[in-house]
């Protein structure tokens, strides 16, 4: 089998096995791959280790002590310190030279798999049904493993396998929420609804952010009205979709503060937290009785009366601002959450 | 230039430069514990059946020990090569029991006749029959063997994956096991050597990979190397194992990812899962029918 033969099947195996995109892991396990054929000056890195090679070669039939178990156990052994690094480079380098012999038993001559027992591991039995090197089969296994190292390479870069397909064939919010469990605190999740409004009975479809999710519902914001929406089935729910797709968006980063507010004016409050935050949490506020209500119904409600005290989930300040800017905090305490 | 392969080892005992000894010889000496093992049982007067693949040395064995045991046992080396009065001729001739009748107008013995003349003769000690690729011998043949078993008869008998049955069943068998890569790699340098080639290890490490531990595999591949007709490989020896169970089994490991998706509700995995298992029934279906393998020669 070809050298770029050995490499392209360990780089594929890779990448699917352990679902990674890294080039320098991918290129390692390649590296690892070209190892087993060092008893063998034919091979490139055979002439680059030439003493042991030579040595090999006088004593042992091709395709012996090196494509063994026994020597993938050794490499294993030898690249234990891997694990204390990064586990990946480990794992690239066993399962490169696993591939790197294993392929062999694929060709006409097989592989000594179970070294020092001389008998040569072959599949399938039937030499004709084998590869032979530079054959017509051996391309189109190439060509496969190319095809699916670029596969994966696509799926992996897209949250894995299985997870696509969820994306692919599960629209609905569960997905979405699973997936904002997954990647919410490094990566802006968006979806796109169709759907229809719950009280409005008005048609929906637009993008939205998610800000927020439960096990099958997800509070999001509307990415150009920055309207806050409950999405999904829920009985509080203000949009019920019927097709949600999800998309991962740029990389983000969240951060939260608590504060612990104590006779502070809202404007003067609101002055030192920054425009894109979101507020959450509640407050005391003095002559409460006056307060008027949230204006917008049809939408999430962010910021909502209750006995005696203002209760906020993911507020804008320009929102608070509106409803309360005159009013007098006597203490409260809220979490902002700030996108960097 | 090319380096004798095995020089390091402590297998050459002999003096004699390794050019001037042919195949046979050295498979004479690599074998040399198996025939000291098979003297001592003969020598105790146990018969004995030796088994070992195509090529794997059973006839020089035979030989060697023929001439060995020569000095001291009347020995009658024979195989069978069609028809049983043949052979019946060839180990009365051996074993110098008349094959004619002893009357003024000699007739030659019947096969029946030679039978039992042989058998009597066997009785009387001190005889050894070694009956080469037993496995071929007829029925009617073996079944005289066992005849003279059951007297005083010594019998060797060399075969290769002979019937469970009869004869074979009743010896004590040893198993010539295969050579080593370095012994095959001394053969095969011998044999280039003998037929004035120069090849590389490079070759060797190569063309080593369809000997196995057979012997003359080893001087064959050398031959078709000769002959430039050593392309298309080969695969005439016998330890291969076939790893297509192995791969299928692994393969429909993949299942499990299906019931791990089921039982953990997670929908995808459970599309995945069952997507992979079934590939691998694909997979399974192809390559057992891949392995119908052909016991012909040529395409």
């Amino acid at each position: 089998m070809m050298s770029v033969t050995h490499a392209a099947l360990a780089i594929a195996s890779t990448a699917i096995g352990i679902g990674t995109a890294d080039p320098y892991v991918l290129a390692t396990a390649a590296i690892a791959s070209q190892l087993p054929d060092i008893d063998t000056t034919e091979s490139f890195s055979g002439r680059l280790i030439w003493p042991l090679t030579n040595f090999l070669e006088q004593r042992f039939p091709h395709r012996s002590l090196t494509h063994s178990f026994m020597a993938t156990g050794l490499v294993a052994v030898l690249a234990a310190p891997l694990l204390w690094w990064r586990w990946q480079f480990f794992v690239a380098v066993v399962v490169g030279y696993f591939i790197g012999w294993f392929a062999d038993a694929f060709t006409k001559s097989g592989v000594e798999a179970f070294y020092p027992n001389p008998a040569r591991l072959v599949i399938p039995g039937n030499p004709r049904a084998r590869l032979d090197t530079r054959s017509p089969a051996e391309y189109w296994v190439l060509a496969t493993a190319v095809f699916l190292t670029v596969v994966s390479i696509n799926l992996t870069s897209a949250g894995g396998l299985s997870e696509t397909v969820a994306r692919t064939f599960f629209n609905d919010t569960g997905t979405a929420a699973d997936l904002f469990h997954k990647h919410g605190a490094s990566q802006r999740v968006f979806v796109t609804v169709e759907g229809i409004h719950t009280y409005t009975r008005q048609s929906v479809s637009g993008t939205y952010e998610i800000l927020e999710a439960s096990t099958s519902d997800v509070i999001a914001e509307n990415v150009t009205t920055s309207q806050i929406y409950k999405i999904g089935k829920g009985a509080d729910a203000q949009i019920r979709p019927n097709r949600v797709k999800v998309n991962l968006g740029d990389p983000v980063k969240v951060s939260a503060q608590m504060f612990n507010l104590q006779e502070v004016g809202v404007m003067e409050w609101l002055v030192t937290v920054p425009q894109n935050a979101y507020i959450s949490g509640s407050l005391v506020i003095d002559d409460l009785d006056e307060a008027p209500p949230p204006s917008s119904l049809e939408t999430y409600p962010t910021i909502r009366l209750s006995t005696g005290r203002i209760e906020l989930q993911n507020a804008h300040p320009q929102e608070i601002l509106a409803l309360l800017r005159e009013f007098w905090i006597l203490q409260g305490s809220v979490l902002v959450k700030v996108k960097a | 230039m090319a380096q004798p392969a095995g020089s390091h080892s402590s297998i050459r005992t002999s003096a004699k430069p390794l050019a001037a000894r042919d195949g046979s010889a050295l498979v004479v000496e690599f074998r040399e514990d198996d025939i000291a093992q098979i003297i001592s049982s003969l020598m105790k007067g146990q018969s004995l059946l030796v088994l070992g693949e195509a090529g794997s040395g059973k006839s020089v064995l035979g030989i060697e020990i023929a001439k060995r045991l020569g000095s001291n046992y009347q020995v009658a080396i024979a195989s069978y090569a069609g028809s049983a009065k043949q052979t019946l001729m060839a180990i009365a001739e051996d074993l110098g029991v008349p094959t004619e009748t002893c009357d003024e107008r000699p007739k030659p013995l019947t096969a029946d006749q030679l039978r039992v003349e042989i058998a009597k003769d066997m009785n009387c000690g001190r005889r050894l029959l070694i009956a080469d690729d037993a496995h071929r011998w007829p029925a009617s043949l073996r079944y005289w063997m066992e005849e003279l078993l059951r007297g005083k008869g010594l019998l060797l008998l060399l075969a290769d994956r002979p019937p469970a049955r009869d004869v074979f069943l009743k010896l004590p068998r040893m198993e010539l096991d295969p050579m080593t890569p370095d012994q095959i790699r001394t053969i095969m340098y011998a044999e280039a050597t003998a037929q004035g080639m120069a090849i590389n290890p490079t070759k060797f490490a190569d063309l080593q990979q369809r000997v196995g531990g057979n012997p003359a595999l080893a001087k064959r591949v050398v031959h078709e190397e000769l002959l430039g007709i050593g392309e298309e490989m080969s695969t005439d020896h016998r330890q291969y194992i076939d790893g297509t169970p192995f791969l299928i089994a692994g393969l429909s490991a993949i299942g499990i990812v299906r019931f791990i998706g089921i039982g953990l509700g997670d929908k995808a995995l459970y599309i995945v899962g069952g997507v992979a298992t079934l590939l691998a029934l694909t997979l399974r279906t192809l390559f057992y029918t891949l392995n119908r393998k052909s016991t012909r020669l040529g395409r």
